[in-house]
């Protein structure tokens, strides 16, 4: 049982369990893809892919869940999102930001100019996340304190130490 | 933290590895399970699974947004609320296997019907002719029992008069 759902019955393929599921996380959902799309029609569209994907091949998607690793309306949100992204790509030419595009895909190839040496692993993992927070996201230190469940002390100490960082890589190659 | 021409230096510092690592690497790597988000969405991974999640995140910023948005899920009621019409197109996807679907019935004629349908047919026939031959023989005798142009009429239908021919003959004759 997950947030009050007869998972097995669901798996099961129960038509009163289905309908259930359905009448409750319908809202759910609709709020997950419409934060990506356009309201009226695009977003229901994009509710029925969620469904139609959770109950495809019987209920193969449905079946990945576990309620022990993490609560029903959490997953739905992500499966939903990804299948809102999934739906743009699929529709949409693909559009990025000029700052996401590498240079050597705008500017003409300079000759001399060596790839970068990058030191494997300059950044952590956790230090690019909570650079990505603040410089990609805008998001204040509390956010991403809150967002990653550490205190915001920590989070100004790894931007801290992550910008010393680059500062010390590309400080030279700057000069 | 920092000033505003310090966080002007910063974000052009940011940007620059970001760049760097993109020329570096390529493309990242395939999108974890929807699971293993929604567990660090809610903390719940251990710090080895989570590093490896936040590695991803960092290269797709867009998914970072999936996750706050999964984290908030579960705050607050949904204001969201679809249409009946997209809820029963939904409810629609899985049929109930209790369900009998409406079928005409079967409608097997049974022998004794088609037999007579089909006596009925040889009589309507057979009465049809026998009334038809009655009243042409009727007709007929009423025609040779007739008075004088019922016989003359009688009589041309046997005999026919020569017509043209017969005139030409009493012609010539003369």
């Amino acid at each position: 049982v997950a947030d009050g759902i007869e998972l097995a019955s669901l798996i099961a393929g129960e038509k009163g369990a289905w309908d259930g599921f359905v009448r409750r996380y319908a809202g759910l959902i609709l709020s997950a893809v419409r934060a990506l799309v356009r309201e009226g029609t695009e977003a229901e569209d994009l509710l029925q892919e969620v469904f139609v994907r959770l109950c495809k091949d019987d209920f193969r998607l449905l079946k990945t869940y576990d309620p022990a690793r993490a609560g029903l309306s959490t997953w739905l949100t992500i499966v939903a999102r990804s299948t809102a992204r999934d739906a743009q790509r699929r529709y949409r030419p693909p559009q990025s930001a000029l700052d996401d595009v590498p240079e050597r895909f705008l500017a003409v190839v300079d000759a001399h100019s060596e790839p970068l040496k990058l030191p494997k692993d300059l950044l952590s993992p956790r230090q690019q996340l909570v650079l990505t927070m603040l410089y990609e996201r805008d998001m204040d230190v509390a956010e991403v304190a809150k967002t990653l469940d550490v205190d915001p002390q920590t989070v100004r100490s790894t931007h801290h130490k992550a910008m010393l960082k680059l500062r010390a890589h590309f400080g030279p190659e700057r000069e | 933290m920092t000033g505003p021409i310090d966080r002007a230096e910063e974000t052009a510092l940011w940007r620059h590895w970001r760049t760097a690592v993109v020329n570096a690497a390529g493309e990242a790597g395939p999108a974890p399970d929807p699971l293993l988000l929604a567990a660090y969405a809610e903390h719940r991974l251990g710090e080895a699974a989570a590093e490896e999640v936040e590695a991803w995140i960092a290269r797709h910023p867009e998914a970072m947004a999936d996750v706050l948005a999964a984290g908030d899920s579960n705050v607050g009621p949904t204001t969201s609320q679809p249409s009946e019409a997209a809820l029963a197109r939904a409810m629609a996807l899985v049929s109930d296997p209790k369900a009998v679907p409406f079928r005409r019935p079967a409608t097997r004629t049974p022998t004794w019907r088609i037999a007579v349908a089909r006596v009925s047919v040889a009589a309507s026939l057979l009465i049809v002719s026998v009334v038809g031959f009655a009243l042409g023989t009727d007709a007929y005798t009423s025609l040779l029992s007739g008075d004088q142009s019922a016989s003359v009429l009688s009589q041309d239908l046997f005999d026919p008069p020569a017509g043209i021919f017969s005139s030409f003959g009493e012609e010539s004759s003369t």
